[in-house]
């Protein structure tokens, strides 16, 4: 005989009911109207045992009433099924039956589990009562239970309203600290991530949480504890890489574990995952709004380790410059258009003797000094030395300047520097770029230490030097035997034998010429040019070397015009010609300058056309004599007027290959004409003739005698 | 009565170049081949004249320039350098050798034995 209701207890249990649903909802009041609940239940439907639960959006089931919810699949058990159904499940022995297999005490006989459904029919939970005998099970009806059920829907629905509220709670409070994880500064990346990784094992309530990302063929590890480990990535993932997409790799680690992924995407590709791990709840069964939440944490960590990733390449690409920059062999100085010293590399620190001293924002130009006068003054642009010692600071700076600013590359050329960090054979170049960010000029300055080159330079040419030395004794005796023979000191020559003598001594004296060609350039390119200087008249040197060379004037009919008076015939007469104006002094070596002279007019002569007029006039302006010497002949194109003073340099003409020479001539000039302080400089008309124009310094002293 | 002419040249050919030379112009000549074997020569007879080369192994010309000039006897013997002009500073140094009195200084790559000898006769012709 069924046991039946009593009018009281039903009472007291509406009341109760009544009581519990208009309760304040947090989670003690629910846990404690649900243990009222039960109470009440237990006496009014004699149950042994009675769980509520509700069902969520997603299908799954909750008990209430326990701090860790653990979900139920809708599905699973007899509530699952009264859910699915939609009807009252009521099962004899728990213990035969396979679709409840959860049920953990044996002692439970039966189980009655009733759907709760609202005014539409949907499923809101379901309610379960337990017996031991099952017997009991049948005291209430099918009716009194669905009375139960409907008068718990109101109190369900708070329910479940309050457990969506309190999900979203956690979920943005778990969103907000990983965000705040994520942008903390100065936290390093690794410690981020497992920080993240800590937040999500609380969040989800498990027991485990650990980001995997993918670094070459290793994966680094990140958990809760912080400590970041290397490990091989389990086959799986490396296996599923880039396919997985969301919750795939799920496993039973020897029936102990439980395990769960998310992968890691950064432009749809796979750089590391979520796992989740958890002894007890299949964390497989998370709801899809976890899962949401998962996916929602990963795309954003996913973010931060690919921007970690550029910014550590940035600093990476940095390094790497700086690598660069201060193992390259020669000096780079990065200056401002001030000459301020923006940066320096090691090199630079060593050659400018300041290896512990930083040299930001020091003066370029009180670092070192380039030792030739000469070139200092070259470099500032300025025709003298002179005009470079008469300059002060303030100009001198100006100049500078201005040689900064013409923001030309400027190409390399040699310096002999002195430094703090000793003297130095530097080739120097410099090129200015502007930065596109602030539109400043700035100069990146190039040194090289050729010191080690110089020295095979100067070892070359002591050794050319000593060569040429040696040639000259030899050379001496064969010019001079030759002169005797055909000064017939030896007996009366024919006609053929002293033809063939001439032809000998010609070639001896063009091979004593470049003997002492080649002996000026390494004089030269030592430095060893000693010169005697004293007052020397140009017009005296000039006519001199006009009738040094007479006979070949001669022979190609050249007019020559010196002074503006017409004096071809002195010089067809190998007479020296008076000159009747005033003598124009300059201060040099009167054998080196002859030696220009003769070489200018020889020049001259060489690349004449015949029946020419050939020019030369002296000027005094300012404190230069200036010479001017002006042919008429084949003239140098303008691509070769720069490669016309320089060593070996010989430009090709109709002329110049029976003209002859060393390509040496027109070098030494220069550099003799240079080493007096003067300059020298060309124009030029192909098919028209050329003007050479020297400047020599004013001799300020007279001769005495 | 034949003038006298000492040559002092270290380099062989050159010196009997200038030997023929002198010889040819009926001088009485003497041979050094270095500074020291002139100023052994200048001990047997005292020349008119001295040709003198600088770059020589054990006394240079300079030095046989110089020692010279410590004796009385020597002091106004007529010096012409023939040098080539090398590298080395006592060879470029026209100043010093000046001041030692000496007449000329001729390159014997640029100046012909007539040119030699022509010089020789202006000096001894002025110091006569």
């Amino acid at each position: 005989m069924a046991p039946t209701l009593k009018e009281t207890d039903k009472e007291d249990f509406e009341n109760l009911l009544f009581k519990s649903a208009v309760l304040p909802f947090s989670l003690k009041n629910i846990q404690r109207s649900v243990k009222l609940l039960k109470d009440v239940l237990t006496s009014y439907a004699g149950t042994n045992g009675c769980t509520l639960m509700y069902k969520d959006e997603y299908n799954y089931l909750w008990k209430i009433g326990e701090r860790t919810t653990l979900p139920f699949k809708v599905g699973v058990g007899a509530a699952g099924l009264a859910a699915k159904s939609k009807k009252i499940v009521i099962i004899e022995d728990t213990r035969k039956d396979p679709v409840y297999v959860r049920v953990k005490s044996k002692t439970y006989k039966s189980l009655v589990a009733i759907p709760i459904l609202d005014e539409h029919k949907n499923v809101l939970g379901v309610l379960n009562f337990t017996y031991k005998d099952f017997n009991k099970s049948l005291l209430l009806s099918k009716k009194q239970m669905k009375d139960i059920a409907e008068k718990l829907v109101t109190i369900l629905e708070n329910i479940i309203l309050y457990y969506q509220a309190e999900k979203q709670k956690r979920e943005l409070k778990a969103s907000k600290n990983i965000s705040a994880v994520l942008g903390s500064p100065g936290l390093p990346a690794k410690q981020k991530l497992a920080q993240i990784a800590g937040e999500l094992a609380e969040f989800l309530e498990i027991e485990k949480a650990k980001i995997y990302t993918f670094r070459e063929n290793k994966t680094d590890i990140f958990n809760k504890k912080g400590n970041a480990t290397e490990g091989l990535l389990p086959k799986e993932a490396y296996q599923k890489n880039n396919k997985f997409s969301l919750l795939d790799i799920t496993e039973k680690m020897g029936g102990k574990k439980f395990r769960t992924a998310q992968p890691i995407l950064n432009n749809k590709k796979v750089i590391g995952f979520i796992m989740l791990e958890d002894k007890v709840k299949n964390i497989n069964n998370i709801s899809v709004q976890q899962r949401n939440f998962l996916q929602l944490i990963s795309s954003r960590i996913g973010s931060f380790i690919s921007q970690e990733e550029s910014s550590q390449r940035v600093i990476d690409e940095k390094e790497k410059w700086r690598l660069i920059f201060h193992n390259v062999e020669d000096a780079i100085i990065l200056l401002s258009k001030e000459q301020v010293i923006v940066d320096v590399n090691q090199r630079a620190k060593e050659i400018l003797g300041s290896k512990n001293i930083s040299l930001t924002g020091r003066s370029l130009f009180s670092l070192f000094r380039i030792m030739d006068l000469e070139v200092r003054s070259s470099l500032l642009s300025l025709e003298t030395v002179q005009q470079y010692k008469t300059l002060n600071e303030e100009e001198l700076s100006k100049k500078i300047n201005g040689f900064f600013e013409k923001g030309k590359r400027v190409m390399p050329k040699e310096y002999l520097i002195e430094t703090a960090g000793g003297k130095f054979w530097t080739m120097v170049s410099m090129k200015t770029v502007i930065k596109r960010w602030n539109d400043e000029n700035y100069g990146v300055l190039h040194v090289r230490d050729i010191s080690k080159r110089k020295k095979l330079e100067q070892d070359k040419n002591e050794f050319m030097s000593m060569v040429s030395h040696e040639l000259r004794t030899p050379l001496s005796s064969m010019k001079g035997y030759l002169s005797m023979t055909l000064n017939n000191d030896y007996g009366r020559l024919n006609e053929m034998q002293t033809s063939s003598l001439k032809k000998m001594e010609n070639s001896t004296d063009r091979m004593i010429g470049l003997v002492e060609d080649l002996l000026d350039v390494s004089r030269i390119e030592l430095g060893r040019i000693n010169l005697q200087k004293e007052p020397v008249d140009t017009l005296e040197v000039i006519l001199k070397s006009l009738q040094e060379i007479g006979q070949k004037i001669t022979k190609k009919r050249i007019r020559v015009r010196f002074q503006g008076r017409d004096i071809t015939g002195c010089i067809k007469n190998n007479k020296k010609p008076k000159h009747t104006k005033s003598p124009i002094y300059v201060w040099g070596d009167n054998d080196r300058i002859l030696q220009v002279m003769q070489n200018l007019i020889d020049n001259a002569v060489k690349y004449s056309f015949e029946k020419t007029l050939l020019s030369i006039s002296v000027n005094e302006t300012g404190q230069y004599a200036e010479i001017k010497i002006e042919d008429q002949g084949v003239g140098i194109p303008k691509e070769d007027l720069d490669k016309l003073f320089k060593k070996f340099s010989r430009i090709h003409n109709a002329l110049s290959v029976q003209a002859g020479g060393t390509g040496l001539g027109l070098y030494i000039t220069k550099r003799l004409i240079n080493a007096h302080g003067g300059r020298i400089d060309v124009t030029s008309v192909p098919d028209k003739g050329s003007i050479f124009t020297v400047g020599l310094p004013i001799a300020k002293q007279l001769p005495l005698i | 009565m034949k003038q006298t002419i000492l040559i002092v040249e270290d380099d062989n050919i050159l010196q009997e170049m200038y030997c023929e030379k002198f010889e040819m112009l009926d001088y009485c000549v003497m041979k050094a081949n270095t500074g020291k074997e002139g100023m052994a020569n200048l001990k047997k007879k005292i020349p008119d004249i001295i040709l003198l080369d600088i770059l020589m192994p054990d006394m240079n010309g300079l030095e046989m320039l110089k020692e010279m000039k410590k004796k009385r006897e020597y002091r106004d013997i007529p010096v012409i350098l023939l040098t080539n002009l090398g590298e080395s500073k006592i060879d470029m140094d026209q100043e010093l050798s000046f001041a030692l009195g000496i007449k000329d200084y001729l390159i014997k790559t640029k100046h012909t034995p007539d040119d030699v000898a022509k010089r020789v006769k202006q000096v001894l012709n002025v110091s006569c």
